[in-house]
């Protein structure tokens, strides 16, 4: 029995004669061979005509990752270093520029003084109250 | 074909569209349903072929969908239908001057096939009447090759015992 299972049995004509009287036969010659290859043809198109067979893509979901990462990575660095300067400079040169815009944009100059005046009005009301 | 080649895919369809509808046929006894079956096994292998291991043949790889989807269009089939569906369908009915032992046979091999598990009858029918072997039967169904020898077996066995009296009336 072990020899039996380990090879395949030989063919049986009279069973297989029989099994053929009992069902049908695949109908070759029915079926419209050309139309269905057609058919075929035109759902592979239409599943992936949106991506043709010939673009899709296989790339692993990091490839486009790694295609970035040497721009990315000099890009981060400029951009971490122009934060820093930012970040650390000094309240003086702040300030500084601040009085410079103010001398130098006149609409600048007249939004301060208008603040100015709003506080002391504001405060002057606040004393007569007292 | 993984190369995103449409005229190699063009080439397959021509390759396997009959073997792989006679396969479907033989499970599913409908023209019809065979046709849109095998259709369907190529869209998917199409689908699936990034899953191909290149290298490797791509009929049993192919064969293996259409069984797989055969087999579960059969079920789906056989829940959707009111009717039992019958397992197997007489190719004619017998004529007047048919043998009435031949019919007789006829009528109880028809009766075993119908006993017989869903796999042994499309083992069966793959090996004696699609000629694959043992080893393309187990590929498709994926089971040991010593499932299918043993399967088989089993279902000659029950099906030789009803073609007994034709063969002691030949020999």
């Amino acid at each position: 029995m072990t020899d039996e299972m380990d090879r395949d049995p030989a063919r049986d004509p009279a069973l297989a004669s029989a099994l053929r009287e009992l069902g049908p036969e695949p109908p070759m010659d029915q079926v419209d061979w050309d139309r269905l290859e057609r058919r075929i043809s035109d759902g592979a198109r239409e599943r992936f005509g949106r991506e043709p067979i010939a673009g899709r893509s296989r790339a692993p979901w990091w490839q486009p990752m790694a295609v970035w990462a040497r721009p990315a990575i000099p890009l981060g660095l400029a951009a971490g270093i122009a934060l820093f300067v930012v970040l650390v400079r000094s309240p003086a040169e702040d300030a500084a520029a601040a009085v410079n815009l103010l001398a130098a944009d006149p609409l600048a100059q007249a939004v301060y003084q208008g603040e100015s005046a709003i506080l002391l009005e504001t405060s002057l009301a606040d004393e007569a109250a007292q | 074909m993984q190369g995103g080649d449409p005229a190699a895919f063009d080439v397959l369809v021509r390759r396997y569209l009959r073997p792989g509808f006679s396969i479907a046929f033989r499970i599913l006894d409908r023209r019809e349903d065979a046709e849109d079956l095998v259709q369907e096994a190529f869209l998917a292998a199409l689908e699936a072929i990034d899953g191909f291991q290149p290298g490797r043949a791509f009929g049993p790889w192919f064969h293996r969908i259409v069984v797989n989807r055969a087999l579960n269009a059969r079920k789906a089939r056989a829940r959707r239908d009111a009717e039992e569906i019958p397992e197997v369908v007489p190719a004619t009915s017998p004529s007047p001057h048919e043998d009435a032992e031949r019919a007789d046979v006829r009528r109880r091999l028809s009766g075993a096939m119908a006993s017989l598990t869903e796999r042994q009858r499309t083992i069966v029918r793959l090996f004696e009447l699609e000629g694959f072997s043992g080893v393309e039967i187990a590929e498709m169904l994926e089971i040991p090759p010593g499932t299918v020898r043993w399967e088989l077996h089993r279902a000659r066995k029950a099906l030789r015992a009803c073609l007994a009296p034709l063969a002691e009336e030949r020999g």
